[in-house]
């Protein structure tokens, strides 16, 4: 591979970017060295924290690659496969990023291996694990035919007879993988909060990380639109929110029944913390961008941007809220994180912006229609551009 | 993985990770995927006694230990050292009939009657005393204040045994001259105390027998005793003497009689007592000798004064004088020291099972008749000696016979308590001591035999009534440079001047306030089994 | 799912209204198992009985002293604390390197050698029993092994075989819970419950008490399922999942795809909107 043409523009973010991610492989060696305990605020009380709570929101959003992956090569709508293509890579940095976080968070990193020769095939856990590996090892298929297309056509050709099983697959697996991950919380009906506690939360985990897909690819769009001062399509980005718009009013109908059907009306509106934080998770996932959608905003740039934006908030919370909210009552106050775990986190999440930085820097058609990028290397303007979009 | 490769390198070099790969390396990872999973128990790398490794259905007899709250002002465990060999609660049921004798569930209390039987029979030490030295040392450095140590009759038999003297050597001068040397104020006898009990007890027995009182009159110098009644018996709380144990009579008059004496400000003494005894440790603590209802406090009007302030073991006296005396190892040659105040060898029996009561009967036999008692009430063989319960009858002029009956171990002063409760009981006077054999066994002397074994106590005894017999508690007095020979309560000189002085007689409303006391019935605290 | 290994299930009876709160068991347990009495992770010497005394890594049972009010008045109740062996346990089904197995006697062993440090057993554990090694740097986490090779002899666990009031009685499980219920219905100050019948399923250890369990710090709200149970509500899905999720996928491809092409054969060159 020749270097002549890839470059990474330095700025003094990306700088410190960089200087808080070799920070963070320096508190990655410390924390090898004294253990968890030394340098985390986990204990017996709260065995699950900061960390945890970072992968969870990472891969619900990272779910955005198999939804568009699933919208535009399973029902063929190719005119998003272009965003399909982005939130591809941004999924597979996601789980990187996730890999990055586990492999400190794990007491025994030693033992990662150990499931593969002795597996528990009933632990949710064992399904989040296995499919955190098959859907790395089938992005990376995926990426690289992307990135042969251009590279080395002839490779690419090749690979043109497994494509459709590996694409089928990574539409597949992750189905498994994020519906592992809320019956993770199957294991303590009695300790989440009943708001939460449902039989229903690995399904409805699924759903919710299959719809943010087309927010993060509108969010993502609009931003790399603006780096690269491109023309903002929002007629395409106003269809894809209404596949989105469709399955969140799905979803609204679908958790109010779980709250009704399970009695729990009365804990939802009883002004507390849980019941507030869930109103807040609810308005944040469904109401608004519904509403938005709904109105002329939702036709606007601003609009499908905060559409966006409001649902990506909306899932997050709805993640923090079953590992935290919900556990607060049962697992109390003696938790809050450590510097070096929240150094680590943004450490992390650093390291995964640069990457896709250098990435869709160096690779261009990751971005903006074939045509736009194509034969077009990255230039002085759409540096510039992006400069000013994120300083 | 790029990450690890890192790690690796740069952690190679710390021998921590060495270990760690060594464990954790590629022959076990190769030595798990042909299926020779290392399966490895983390439990069971200890041992227990032998008692407990057998099968399950068949019980052992000998098993656990006594439940000790973690706030019990006498005793402390230290749950590294106990071995779970069964001993103190041998000792607690079998020796004192307190653990077993309360019906399940327990109520508000973990049942102790804090006789320190316990901490004698551990063979590990795990059981011990409350340790208070530090607080003594404090008061003693404490320019302000005025310390006065009381030792008990008992101490002078067991001290020596901690440096290497032989069981029951006599010790009482190397006592007085350690205590002088870590720098107590005043040096005063317990047997002088025991002197002033007889006569408040003794009067107390005669007033009971003579005016139809409650009878038998139970004695209460022992705090381990006062409390299982107080738990078990509080029908017979009016049998109890109302006279204090003989520390804590000390404790009052020294803060008020002799203050007063002294010139000095009863807010600045602190009332020590070295005692054979962790039970001690407790009775100083009861609300009776505290502030307005103790006996100094109520004296002044002044909440602060508490009657006693801290109680020494033998044991903590003995760690006390190796820590801060150079020459602890020395102690059997130290110089013989003398006392600030004088006691009867009769307060000096005190320290043997069934001394009390022949102490008693010396002096109650001269209040009733008027006369000194006879030879043969100066060597009263059936109270002495180690048997649990001892009967005896006396042939008091003017009275005729009283019976009295001396018990020690609480096993079988529970007996008597039945016996008392069911109305066959015939005797007027009861002695009893919670230990096994009297004071010179207590809880707080010396384990210089574990468990706490007879030839011990014999020697100890022996040794006491050998310096009973001889009668000689100094070899000089202020009165000439005479040797002087006391051997009962009421001939003590000092015991005269105080009621001269200050307590007027037996009784009165002043010894009553300082000499006297009530006990609180304990009942609700636990449900009695049926014996 | 039916436990096929456990084919002679002990378990011990737990009398809270005869515990006395001596601590004996909490000694033998750390004597069987050789751990120091200082608390892991802050390496302060502490006795494994009184208030609020908590299960550690080092500590595999205490006995918790409440106050606890009853009939009016004030009183004592000791509670032993230690893993329950739940017959259908949580830590054993959701470890997912299979670090928990359970022996022929029902003991739920826990494996280092297997444990990647996920720590989701300490998370899922109903009664959170589970402690982790905080302080070290290759952690493990501990609990109560029921003594499996003590057992395994035909002994008692070290616990129950100290107690000097049988509070503990050990044997069959079986039998232990008959036991249970002929002496909460024959004695009225018994509350009519078995704590670890039913709970999550059942649990090799049983209590009985005078004082509601609530009160004692027992968790009151659990369900008669156990965790397995209710994640194996999920599990059973997870093949159906991918093969339906799988085949779904190939069909709307399939067919999304030939009607694209049957779209652009009839309406000439694409036309996407």
């Amino acid at each position: 591979m020749s270097g002549k043409r890839w470059s990474f523009k330095i700025t003094p973010i990306r700088i410190a970017m960089f200087a808080i991610f070799a920070v963070t492989l320096v508190m990655y060696l410390y924390r090898y060295y004294v253990g968890l305990g030394a340098v985390t605020d986990l204990n017996d009380a709260y065995p699950w924290g900061a960390w945890i709570g970072a992968d969870m929101n990472v891969i619900a959003l990272a779910g955005a690659g198999f939804s568009m992956a699933i919208i535009s090569h399973i029902f063929h709508a190719h005119k998003y496969e272009p965003l399909a293509r982005r939130c591809l890579l941004m999924s597979f940095i996601g789980y990187v990023l996730v890999l990055l976080i586990l492999i400190i968070e794990i007491g025994r990193w030693d033992n990662f291996w150990r499931p593969f020769v002795s597996p528990n095939l009933h632990s949710p856990m064992f399904e989040v694990y296995m499919c955190i590996v098959a859907y790395l090892v089938l992005q990376v298929i995926e990426l690289v035919e992307v990135v042969t297309e251009k590279v080395a056509p002839k490779v690419q050709q090749k690979m043109q007879s497994i494509m459709p099983i590996v694409f089928i697959a990574a539409c597949t697996v992750p189905l498994g993988h994020q519906a592992s991950l809320g019956a993770l919380y199957l294991a303590m009906p009695a300790k989440l909060d009943a708001i939460w506690a449902s039989q229903m939360m690995p399904w409805l985990f699924v759903f919710s990380s299959f719809f943010i897909g087309p927010c993060v690819a509108i969010v993502e769009y609009i931003w790399t639109s603006a780096r690269y001062k491109m023309k903002v399509d929002t007629d395409m980005l106003y269809s894809l929110s209404r596949i989105s718009a469709v399955l969140m009013a799905i979803y609204f109908v679908a958790k109010c029944a779980d709250i009704v059907v399970r009695g729990q009306v009365g804990n939802v509106f009883a002004f507390n913390m849980t019941g507030n934080m869930f109103l807040l998770e609810m308005l944040l996932l469904t109401v608004v961008p519904i509403v938005i959608h709904l109105t002329p905003f939702g036709k606007t740039k601003g609009g499908l941007l905060t559409f966006g934006i409001s649902g990506m908030a909306g899932l997050v919370l709805t993640r923090l809220n079953v590992v935290f909210t919900g556990m607060a009552a049962h697992l109390g106050g003696g938790y809050f994180p450590s510097f070096l775990e929240i150094f680590t986190t943004v450490g992390g999440f650093c390291f995964a912006f640069l990457v896709y930085l250098y990435v869709t820097e160096n690779f261009p058609f990751f971005y903006g229609v074939a045509g736009d990028a194509e034969g077009k290397p990255v230039g002085e303007s759409a540096e510039s551009g992006f400069n000013q979009a994120i300083m | 993985m790029e990450k690890h490769e890192q790690t690796e390198n740069k952690g190679m070099s710390r021998r921590r990770f060495l270990s760690v790969m060594a464990g954790t390396g590629l022959v076990g990872a190769a030595a798990t995927m042909t299926g020779c999973s290392p399966v490895s128990d983390p439990s069971g790398t200890g041992w227990l006694p032998n008692q407990y490794r057998n099968a399950s259905a068949m019980p052992v007899k000998v098993k656990g230990r006594v439940p000790l709250a973690p706030e019990n002002v006498s005793l402390v465990r230290n749950d590294e050292k106990c071995i779970l060999c069964g001993q103190c609660l041998e000792a607690c049921e079998k020796v004192q009939s307190v653990f077993g004798y309360y019906e399940l569930p327990v109520l508000d209390e973990f049942i102790c009657v804090h006789c320190g039987q316990c901490a004698l029979w551990c063979p590990t030490g795990a059981i011990s005393e409350r340790d208070d030295i530090e607080k003594v040392w404090n008061a003693i450095q404490d320019p302000d204040t005025y310390v006065v140590v009381q030792t008990s009759p008992a101490t002078r038999v067991g001290i020596g045994e901690e440096f290497g003297m032989g069981a029951g050597a006599w010790a009482e001068g190397q006592m007085v001259t350690a205590l002088r040397k870590l720098g107590f104020d005043m040096v005063v006898d317990t047997n002088f105390s025991a002197d002033l009990t007889i006569m408040e007890e003794g009067s107390e027995l005669v007033e009971r027998v003579s005016h139809g009182g409650v009878l038998p009159q139970l004695t209460s110098c022992c705090p381990g005793w006062v409390k299982f009644v107080e738990y078990y018996y509080p029908e017979l709380i009016p049998n109890l003497s109302s006279a204090r144990s003989p520390m804590m009579m000390h404790g009052s008059t020294l803060k008020t009689y002799n203050a007063e004496k002294l010139g000095k400000d009863p807010k600045k003494i602190v009332n020590v007592a070295i005692m054979p005894c962790v039970a001690k440790k407790f009775e100083i603590s009861r609300e009776q000798f505290h502030g307005l209802q103790g006996g100094a406090g109520h004296y002044y009007n002044d909440d602060t004064i508490n009657d006693m302030d801290y109680v020494l073991s033998v044991r903590e006296l003995a760690k006390m004088i190796r820590k801060f005396l150079p020459d602890a190892d020395n102690f059997a040659n130290y110089e013989e020291g003398k006392y600030d105040q004088i006691g009867s060898t009769a307060g000096l029996i005190f320290g043997n099972t069934g001394g009390v009561m022949e102490a008693a009967v010396r002096s109650a036999y001269k209040l009733i008749t008027g006369n000194n008692p006879p030879a043969g009430l100066y060597d009263l063989q059936p109270v002495r000696g180690l048997e649990g319960i001892k009967r005896a009858s006396v042939n008091v002029p003017g009275v005729g016979e009283v019976k009295v009956v001396v018990a020690s171990g609480l096993a079988n002063a529970r007996q008597l308590c039945e016996e008392i409760k069911s109305g066959k009981a015939d005797f007027h006077f009861l002695e009893v001591m919670a230990c096994p054999g009297g004071c010179i066994a207590g809880g707080g002397q010396p384990k210089t035999a574990v468990p706490p074994q007879d030839w011990v106590r014999e020697a100890r005894t022996a040794t006491v009534y050998e310096h009973d017999k001889a009668g000689q508690i100094g070899d000089t007095n202020e009165k000439g440079g005479q040797d002087l020979y006391l051997r009962l309560s009421h001939e003590n000189p000092m015991i005269t001047d105080i009621y001269n002085e200050f307590l007027e007689k037996p009784l009165s409303h002043l010894a009553h306030e300082l000499c006297h006391t009530t006990y609180v019935d304990r009942s609700s605290h636990l449900v009695r089994k049926d014996v | 799912m039916a436990n096929s290994v456990v084919t002679n299930q002990k378990g011990v009876l737990v009398d809270l209204t005869k515990c006395v709160g001596c601590g004996s068991c909490t000694v033998a347990c750390k004597m069987w198992n050789n751990q120091s009495f200082q608390h892991p992770q802050t390496e302060e010497f502490q006795n494994a009985h009184g208030v609020d005394v908590e299960l550690d890594s080092n500590t595999w049972t205490t006995v918790d002293h409440k106050l606890v009010e009853k009939d009016g008045k004030e009183v004592w109740r000791f509670v032993k604390r230690q893993c329950m062996h739940c017959l259908d346990p949580a830590c054993l089904s959701v470890c997912f390197s299979h670090s928990f197995h359970q022996t022929n006697e029902g003991a739920v062993q826990y494996n280092p050698e297997l444990c990647v440090g996920c720590r989701y057993c300490m998370i899922a554990c109903p009664f959170d029993v589970p402690k982790y090694e905080w302080e070290k740097v290759m952690p493990s986490v501990m609990k109560c092994q029921f003594c499996s090779s003590k057992l395994a002899d035909g002994e008692a666990p070290a616990c129950a075989s100290v107690c000097p009031t049988d509070a503990l009685m050990f044997g069959n499980r079986d039998e232990l819970l008959a036991k249970a219920h002929e002496i909460i219905s024959s004695d009225s100050k018994y509350v009519n419950h078995v704590y670890g019948e039913k709970e999550v399923g059942g649990t090799s250890w049983l209590y009985i008490s005078d004082v509601p369990f609530g009160e004692l710090g027992f968790p009151t709200n659990l369900p008669e399922q156990s965790v397995p149970g209710n994640i194996h509500e999920f599990t059973r899905f997870t093949l159906p999942i991918f093969a339906v999720g799988a085949t779904a996928w190939a069909g709307i491809s399939m067919y999304t795809s030939r009607r694209h092409k049957v779209h652009e054969a009839e309406h000439g060159h694409h036309d996407e909107k």
